[in-house]
Formats: C-alpha cells, sequence, structure tokens
C-alpha cells in the first residue's frame, strides 16, 4: 500500500544542515498496524508527516497505491489527503465553535457526501464510541480523552484508506490511553490500515508491527 | 470542467457550513464589534458625504429658485441689454405653462446716513447690482418675495427698495468681515443711490432679503418702472430673464428655441445649472472632493480594522485551520469561510446603516437642515450616490477579510499544526 523508498529528510537553517532521516526505506501492506517507536528526536514523527503527505522529503519516493506522489502540488496533495487519509494527532484541535458531531463532519462534507448521510455515519460511529450523548457538546463540554476521540472519530468518518496517529495518547493519562488504544485496536480489526508514531512501549507493541528509529534509520523492524 | 464546477460547488458548501458555525456560536464581542466598524464605515461613507453633496445642491437650488429659474439668459459680452426681446418674448409667451421675469440691473453706489455726515466725514457707502423688476412676475418665476427677513417685499410705491442681506450688518453671518456694509440699516430708513449718469435718488427701505444666494443677497431690487426712469433707458431694454417652465418643456430644446430667434446668437441663454456662478461651481467641486476624501478615510479606517480583526482571529486558529488541512479541508475553502463571514457581516452592517439613514437620519435632516450662509444642508442621497458606495464596500470588506485569511491559511500546513 505504502512503498517508501530511500527517503531524506533534512532540515537547513542558515548553514547548518540537520540530516533528520537517513534513507529511509518500508513497506506497509494495506490493513497492516504499524507502530512507529523511538527516542525523541529519532525522527519518526518526521516520517509520519513524509508518509502522509504533510510535508515533502529531500529525496527519496513515497509511493501509495501505485501513484507516485513526489511530484504532487499543495493543492494535489490536500485533495490526496481528503479522499485517502485521516489523521489524529497529540492535540485533538477541534474547532471551539463546533460541536463534537459539526468537528466531525467537515472532512465528509468536502468530499460531497450528503449532509444527512455524513451526520447519520458520524452518529453510527460515536455510537460504536460509546459518545452518543456527547454529539452535541463543544469541545470545552468535554473532557480530553473524550476529546481525543472526537478526534479519532474525525479521522475516520469518511473511511479513509490509512489513519495516521501522531502520539495520540501523549496527552492522556494512562487509562484514557489504554481506552483510545483499545478503539484504534478495535478499528485495525475491521481491516483499517493505522500508522502510528508513539514513544511509549507499551501502546506501541499493541500494534501489528512495530519499527524503531534511531538517528534517523530504521534500527529494528518487529513482527508482533 | 464538470468535476472542477463539483469541486467548486464543494468548496462552497463546505466554506459555507463554517462560515455559518463560526457566526452562529462565535464571540457575541467580535460580532458585535465587526458589525459596529462596518455600520460606522457604512454610515462615514454615505452621511458625510451626502450632507456635504447636499449642502451643494442646495446651493445650486438656491441660485436657481432666487435668481436664474430653469432658463436663463443674459446678454453676450459685446452688448448691455438682450437682443430682440420682443420675438423672445412672443416665444415665451406661446409656450403654455412658462412664467417668466424680465430684469433691468445696472452697478451702483449706495449711501446710508448721508444726511448725518458733514465735512470730510464720508457716509456708509457701498457698491451694489441694483435690480429692477416687476414684483408680480418676479414672484412667478422666483421665491425672493418669500425670502424677506425683515419689513415686506416692494410695495407700489415708487420710492420702495428692498436691500440684499449682505449690504446691511445684522441681518446675515455670510460676511468675511472685509466687505463693506452701509451699517445697521433699518426698515423705513433712506437709502441714496447714485448711478451711473450721475443721478442720485433716495430710496424707503421696506424689506431686507436673504435668500441665501451670494448673487441675490449682494443686490437691491426697485421697480422696474422706476429704475427705468431713473436710467433713462428704452422700454425694451432687460439685462436678464429667468424663465420657470413646466416638466413638458425640455430646456435644452427651449435654449436651442431662444438661441435659433433673429439675433438670437447675440444673447447668452443658459440652463440653471450653466447659469450657477463660478464661484458657486468651484465651491460644488471643493465639497464634492472634501466628501470624497471624507469617505475614502472612513473606508481606509474601517477596512483595516476589519483587517486586523480577521488577521487576529486567523491567527489565533492557525493550529486549527492547519489540522484541517491536513484532513483535507483545501486552503481556498478556508479562505472562503472567512468571505462569506464578513459578507454576512457586511449585510447586516448595511441594514442596520440603511435603517439609521433612511427611517433616522434623512427625516430628521429634512425636517433640520445644517443652515450655512450658502446654502441649507440635507441628506442628499440618490440611488447611484448609494448604490456606488454600498459596492465599493463590499469589495472593500471582502478584500479585507481575503487578504489576512490567504496570509495565514497559505502557509505550509505543518508549520501550522506544529506552531512553527
Amino acid at each position: 500500500m505504502i512503498k517508501i523508498k530511500a527517503v531524506i529528510k533534512n532540515f537547513s537553517s542558515g548553514n547548518i544542515v540537520t540530516k533528520v532521516l537517513k534513507g529511509i526505506s518500508l513497506d506497509v501492506p494495506e490493513g497492516q498496524f504499524l507502530s512507529i517507536m523511538g527516542p525523541s528526536g529519532a525522527g519518526k514523527s518526521t516520517l509520519l508527516y513524509q508518509m502522509s503527505l504533510l510535508d515533502k522529503p529531500t529525496s527519496g519516493s513515497i509511493t501509495i497505491d501505485e501513484i507516485d506522489t513526489s511530484h504532487f502540488t499543495e493543492a494535489q496533495a490536500t485533495r490526496f489527503r481528503l479522499k485517502n487519509f485521516g489523521f489524529v494527532f497529540q492535540d485533538s484541535a477541534l474547532i471551539p465553535e463546533f460541536t463534537a458531531l459539526e468537528n466531525t463532519l467537515l472532512p465528509s462534507l468536502m468530499l460531497g457526501h450528503n449532509y444527512t448521510k455524513a451526520k447519520n455515519d458520524a452518529i453510527k460511529i460515536f455510537t460504536s464510541f460509546g459518545m452518543l450523548n456527547q454529539i452535541d457538546h463543544l469541545p470545552s463540554q468535554l473532557s480530553g480523552g473524550e476529546q481525543q476521540r472526537v478526534s479519532m472519530i474525525r479521522g475516520i468518518v469518511k473511511k479513509p484508506k490509512i489513519l495516521f496517529a501522531d502520539e495520540p495518547t501523549a496527552s492522556l493519562d494512562t487509562a484514557r490511553s489504554r481506552d483510545l488504544m483499545s478503539a484504534l485496536l478495535e478499528l485495525h480489526r475491521q481491516g483499517q490500515t493505522i500508522i502510528m508514531v508513539s514513544h511509549e512501549e507499551e501502546f506501541a507493541k499493541m500494534a501489528q508491527r512495530m519499527i524503531h528509529i534511531r538517528d534517523g534509520q530504521i534500527e529494528k523492524d518487529t513482527i508482533l | 470542467m464538470t468535476t472542477q464546477l463539483n469541486d467548486l460547488r464543494l468548496i462552497i458548501r463546505t466554506a459555507f457550513f463554517i462560515a455559518y458555525k463560526s457566526i452562529y456560536r462565535g464571540s457575541l464581542i467580535v460580532k458585535l464589534v465587526t458589525i459596529f466598524i462596518l455600520l460606522l464605515t457604512f454610515l462615514n461613507l454615505i452621511v458625510v458625504g451626502g450632507l456635504l453633496v447636499g449642502i451643494t445642491e442646495d446651493v445650486g437650488v438656491k441660485v436657481k429658485n432666487s435668481l436664474t429659474g430653469d432658463v436663463f439668459i443674459e446678454p453676450s459680452k459685446e452688448y448691455n441689454y438682450i437682443q430682440n426681446t420682443g420675438d423672445i418674448f412672443s416665444l415665451l409667451r406661446g409656450v403654455p405653462g412658462i412664467h417668466f421675469s424680465p430684469r433691468l440691473t445696472s452697478g451702483v453706489s449706495i449711501e446710508y446716513e448721508y444726511k448725518n455726515v458733514g465735512g470730510t466725514k464720508n457716509p456708509p457707502r457701498v457698491s451694489a447690482v441694483i435690480a429692477g423688476i416687476d414684483p408680480l412676475l418676479e414672484s412667478q418665476v422666483t421665491n425672493i418675495n418669500q425670502r424677506i427677513i425683515a419689513g415686506s417685499f416692494l410695495n407700489e410705491n415708487w420710492d420702495s427698495i428692498v436691500l440684499g442681506s449682505s449690504l446691511v450688518d445684522g441681518y446675515t453671518t455670510s460676511k468675511t468681515g472685509s466687505e463693506s456694509t452701509l451699517g445697521h440699516v433699518s426698515i423705513g430708513d433712506k437709502v441714496r443711490i447714485r448711478f451711473a449718469n450721475n443721478n442720485l435718488f433716495e430710496f424707503t427701505v421696506t424689506g431686507i432679503i436673504n435668500s441665501k444666494s451670494s448673487t441675490v443677497d449682494q443686490r437691491v431690487f426697485v421697480n422696474q418702472k422706476m429704475l427705468r426712469q431713473l436710467l433713462s433707458t428704452a422700454g425694451d431694454n432687460y439685462s436678464e430673464i429667468a424663465i420657470i417652465i413646466p416638466n413638458t418643456v425640455a430646456p435644452t430644446s427651449l435654449i436651442e428655441e431662444l438661441q435659433n430667434i433673429p439675433r438670437g446668437d447675440r444673447n447668452d441663454v443658459k440652463s440653471s445649472a450653466e447659469a450657477i456662478p463660478s464661484a458657486v461651481g468651484d465651491l460644488k467641486k471643493a465639497f464634492g472632493l472634501i466628501g470624497n476624501l471624507v469617505g475614502a478615510t472612513a473606508l481606509l479606517v474601517g477596512i483595516i480594522t476589519v483587517f486586523v480583526i480577521i488577521f487576529v482571529n486567523v491567527s489565533s486558529r492557525r493550529r486549527y485551520l492547519g489540522i484541517l488541512k491536513a484532513q483535507g479541508i483545501s486552503a481556498p475553502t478556508l479562505i472562503l469561510s472567512y468571505v462569506f463571514q464578513i459578507i454576512f457581516y457586511m449585510v447586516i452592517g448595511l441594514i442596520l446603516g440603511a435603517f439609521t439613514i433612511f427611517i433616522f437620519l434623512r427625516p430628521y435632516f429634512a425636517e433640520n437642515p445644517i443652515s450655512l450662509p450658502m446654502a441649507d444642508g440635507e441628506l442628499f442621497l440618490t440611488q447611484s450616490y448609494v448604490s456606488i458606495r454600498v459596492v465599493v464596500l463590499f469589495v472593500a470588506a471582502i478584500i479585507s477579510a481575503f487578504i489576512p485569511a490567504w496570509l495565514i491559511i497559505r502557509q505550509n500546513t505543518l508549520d501550522a499544526i506544529l506552531g512553527r
């Protein structure tokens, strides 16, 4: 599904060039739950941003479903993300004026889904997440864990091919982190491809496959 | 093409959804401030200019109502009197509904309190234009008989005289201080007129006129027959003819006919607009320019304020907007959502502004016009005047929302998410 070949990512600041990813190659097949582990500054989030087309590698290629994304413009990348990707970030970043339900509807509306259908689809997911009573709550009326679940619903409501999760449990306590991981595992059981970055081994090990990154290179690739 | 149209439809739909929810649940203070700023900008744009235009329009109206009528005839520079008045009068009498007042004018010197001054001391003396009029005909053409502010209009007495308010003290505020006057003349007092042929005649002041038209207020009016005798001029000599025409007659066609009579080209035939003294025309231009400058300044302040409000709003939401872009909500969609919001605030501002102007301000100024020496200022609004300003304000508001939204939203998505 995702083929990454010799991806290098450098950051420049003045004359100083920092090499963050040093030629990473990786294949992620459809339906896999991949976790990316590594110490702080190893390049795990940077790798996720390249794979999810939020950033462009300095060199190397990223092919998704046989489509070479190297020459995508910003608009093309946005359109591709809309059709194929869902995201869960460390901070839920829900729009404060939108209810939980409304926050999850925007990607579906942008895809051209009928409003009623989009709403019904979202309500089904809210129900499965045990959050039906919170759909009309504003983000300020939700707990941190609930906000993160809404963020996850927003990521999956349009049924993306790949769900990217960047440290989704980082801002949650242990109990709520486990709840969120259970939800991710359930999604994976239903066939969802998930790529997750985590610095917490306990949660990273819940995935199907785990790669360790150190100094911009894959140190270990383990099927769990 | 179909795909592009469909994409556009989705962009508009999603932008509208975001805008609607943001307006519905956005900060009340921000909403009120934005609407208030747009309302004030609209009022400033319409009212200040409208009042200035109203004043300048009224200057023209005053000149028309007190001096020129709809069409005004004067002799060309080479002639002392209007040529072929017989044919002119025949032509005018042949058109139903036309009224005209032929006048005889001359430059004179007016003296006051000449009996009380002795020795080498000179009496108060001013130069002015004396106009000999037929009071009945004049009242059918101009309203000067209604503009008497002291005493009464010309009566049947041969020595009756009406003085323009600019020639006396105590009746007008239009004097600059440098203009000479006769002093405090009272009704019933005597003034002496010295003509160019050195004839002297004593008149009794029966009234003071203040028409707010400087040309009229610097004149004195006497009975035409009396003036004709004093000037020893023929009965068909006239210096000016003011004509009022009915709505069924176009001024341009009457002007053309008057110019086409024999020796008609020796007369200067003008519409009321053309007959306005050049100083008044310059004043109108100056007021129009000031109105536009004030409007432009108001517009600039308004759009900069809207720009700042939107800029602060978008900047504070940079992270949310980055996450939405990551989810695939395109930059044009997010920018358009801000444009929709400002359009909504603009419409509310315009409705409130229109309500304020047409329900309160215009009736108020119609009842209580701003009284200036040369005119009474009402709020002058035409459809084109208002429409142009509404369109300008709309475009300016949209640009002032678009630019800050575009500046922030076009930035790199990842930088926005990570707050870099």
